[in-house]
């Protein structure tokens, strides 16, 4: 798979969600609420034989806003809802039989922290995606 | 003498490649077994028999109507095909197997936290010819 394609289509339709903003790559600042594609946290090669598949783990990380402020939560519950208009999930798996970069995408689990971005505390739900697509591009 | 990764499997059934499909394969041969043990013996004594062999092919689904798992195998199930293994992949002087074999069972395996799966049995009809790989 072509990594930097996968990236950029995944931040792309990330991008249908109202009111988000979407980077495909880091980024040294976030205006929340924003989206950021940083890249994958494993990539596994032959998945089957002769280089036919390829799979990764995608991280995709939402900063919602700050910590500290109970709108946050709203926001950030949207995100992390298995349904709906701003569900990561319900958003990405919606679009498979429609990527081009990759085959199909599923969207495993959500992991949730603090990241601290200049002198602002953000809640970010890190997310992670088993994404399949061809080896040999 | 060195080891081969079997990510170069390549498989080849009624001439179709399902290389990139697959994430398993076997090739297995097994003989008949004749108990021939006589008086006197204090321990069985075998002599072979008819050949026999069989392999099994698993891997990933893909939703292609045309070139996929599925649509390969499923038409070829209880027909008699060519198969050829080649069990360090596709090369000049390499080693290749070819058998006809009976195109036994399909299956598809659908896990909620995995992709489909398949896998398929494939019953070796008849003699084993070896070869090796030409240019």
């Amino acid at each position: 798979m072509d990594l930097a394609a996968v990236m950029t289509e995944v931040a792309q339709r990330l991008d249908t969600i109202p009111g988000l903003r979407c980077s495909d790559h880091f980024v040294s600042d976030v205006v929340p609420p924003h989206a950021v594609v940083p890249g994958p946290e494993e990539y596994t090669y032959d998945a089957t034989y002769g280089r036919g598949v390829d799979r990764m783990t995608l991280l995709v990380q939402a900063f919602a806003g700050r910590i500290v402020d109970k709108a946050t939560r709203d926001v950030l519950g949207g995100y992390v809802h298995g349904s709906g208009a701003a569900s990561f999930k319900a958003v990405l798996e919606a679009h498979n039989g429609s990527w081009t970069a990759f085959d199909t995408v599923r969207v495993v689990d959500v992991e949730f922290g603090v990241s601290t971005v200049g002198t602002t505390d953000y809640w970010v739900a890190t997310f992670r995606l088993d994404v399949i697509g061809e080896g040999a591009p | 003498m060195s080891k081969s990764h079997s990510k170069e499997t390549v498989v080849l059934l009624d001439d179709n490649d399902l290389s990139g499909f697959l994430n398993d394969s076997d090739w297995t041969r097994s003989p008949d077994s004749h108990d021939v043990t006589v008086y006197g013996e204090d321990n069985h004594l075998f002599d072979g028999g008819l050949g026999n062999g069989s392999t099994t092919l698993a891997g990933i689904y893909d939703t292609s109507t045309s070139s996929g798992p599925a649509a390969i195998l499923q038409p070829l199930v209880g027909t008699v095909v060519t198969f050829e293994y080649r069990p360090e992949g596709t090369g000049a002087n390499k080693p290749s197997r070819s058998v006809n074999v009976l195109v036994g069972e399909y299956k598809e395996t659908h896990p909620v936290a995995d992709f489909v799966m398949w896998t398929q049995n494939l019953q070796h009809s008849g003699d084993v010819a070896l070869s090796t790989q030409t240019a």
